[in-house]
């Protein structure tokens, strides 16, 4: 009996200490969405896609229902130098604050068919119903000489509840 | 004893389960990603023949890229750029000229592509064999230029004035090699009567 309080306690500390931790998280997020309440609402969507600069191409740019997720059809570029640019806005919905802490790129070391990311910038803030807008840029290499390539690619935004703002 | 205790430490990592569980939800609560799919494709590769170079304006008041000398007895109608191929019109001021007279004209060509332009070369064609333009001989400043570089491309020829009744002119086929594929630049010199 002696012994199993003997290993009772230490982890009630232990629990107790991360409750205290979780709370002081919820607590934070309270005081920066600047309510009394428990309306702390985390939501970043995108809000708008267009492609622009079309040369030789026919692009696509398509926002999911949840809005959570952009597709992107550069096909059937015609001649090196053809492509598309897409501006695309992202949205901060929710009331509290956020900032872009990583961008996960992939599928983009072809030579032939380059894509560029346009003012995306880790560490960007995003503050509660602020837009931030940026631009992908598809297009085949003027310089290239081979043709007949499809590529995929992804890019991946991940958002967290900015911590540096607040009183 | 040994059966209550079981349930006792089974009780115990429920805790800090659901403990663990409510701590992660909390924190994917201020954590969220959006994700961008995109498919890029290209067709079939062919080569653009057009060699991407800008002619300096040596003369910018009159928007003029051709420098040196004239003909004998003739006069510049217009000077013309159309993507690659630029193109000198001259006007015969009288009937007659003096033969086997050389006229020396340059101008410049800045290479724009990512790569240099490789294996430079000049050849010449002619609308029609005559007498009134001919001896066109294009030289070129540098065989190999460097990305952002320029060369110069001096036209010698010889014009005539006598008989000529109808325009006449000759082609300047400029070739470079850029990134495996031959492009070219056309130069054009047309001579016209007087009128």
């Amino acid at each position: 009996m002696k012994k199993t309080n003997k290993y009772v306690i230490p982890i009630l500390i232990f629990m107790i200490l991360l409750l205290v931790g979780a709370y002081a998280i919820f607590n934070e997020v309270l005081f920066i969405g600047g309510t009394a309440g428990t309306t702390g609402e985390f939501e970043i969507q995108f809000l708008s896609a267009t492609t622009t600069n079309i040369v030789g191409s026919n692009p696509t740019a398509v926002i999911s229902a949840d809005k959570k997720t952009l597709t992107i059809a550069v096909d059937d570029l015609s001649h090196p130098g053809a492509g598309a640019q897409i501006d695309v806005v992202v949205k901060n919905i929710g009331n509290i604050p956020a900032v872009l802490k990583t961008v996960d790129i992939n599928g983009v070391d072809d030579p032939d068919i380059i894509v560029e990311l346009i003012g995306v910038n880790v560490d960007t803030p995003l503050d509660a119903n602020e837009e931030y807008s940026f631009s992908i840029k598809v297009y085949w290499d003027p310089e290239s000489i081979v043709g007949d390539k499809d590529i995929v690619f992804s890019v991946e935004l991940e958002y967290e509840q900015n911590t540096s703002t607040g009183y | 004893m040994r059966r209550k205790k079981r349930q006792k430490s089974t009780f115990i990592f429920l805790i800090i389960g659901i403990y663990i569980v409510i701590l992660g939800t909390g924190v994917a609560l201020f954590s969220e990603n959006l994700n961008i799919w995109g498919t890029a494709s290209s067709n079939q590769y062919i080569c653009s023949d057009q060699l991407n170079v800008i002619p300096t304006l040596i003369d910018p008041v009159n928007n003029r890229y051709i420098g040196g000398g004239l003909p004998p007895r003739t006069i510049v109608e217009n000077e013309t750029l159309n993507e690659n191929e630029l193109t000198i019109v001259y006007r015969g001021l009288h009937k007659n000229s003096p033969a086997n007279t050389v006229t020396s004209i340059y101008f410049e060509i800045n290479n724009k592509h990512l790569y240099s332009m490789i294996d430079g070369e000049a050849m010449v064609t002619y609308s029609s064999q005559n007498n009134n333009l001919y001896n066109v001989e294009p030289i070129l400043e540098f065989v190999n230029v460097g990305i952002s570089k320029k060369t110069r491309v001096t036209i010698k020829f010889m014009t005539r004035l006598n008989n000529l009744k109808d325009e006449v002119n000759a082609r300047v086929k400029i070739t470079y090699t850029v990134n495996d594929c031959a492009k070219n630049f056309y130069f054009n010199i047309i001579l016209l009567p007087l009128v």
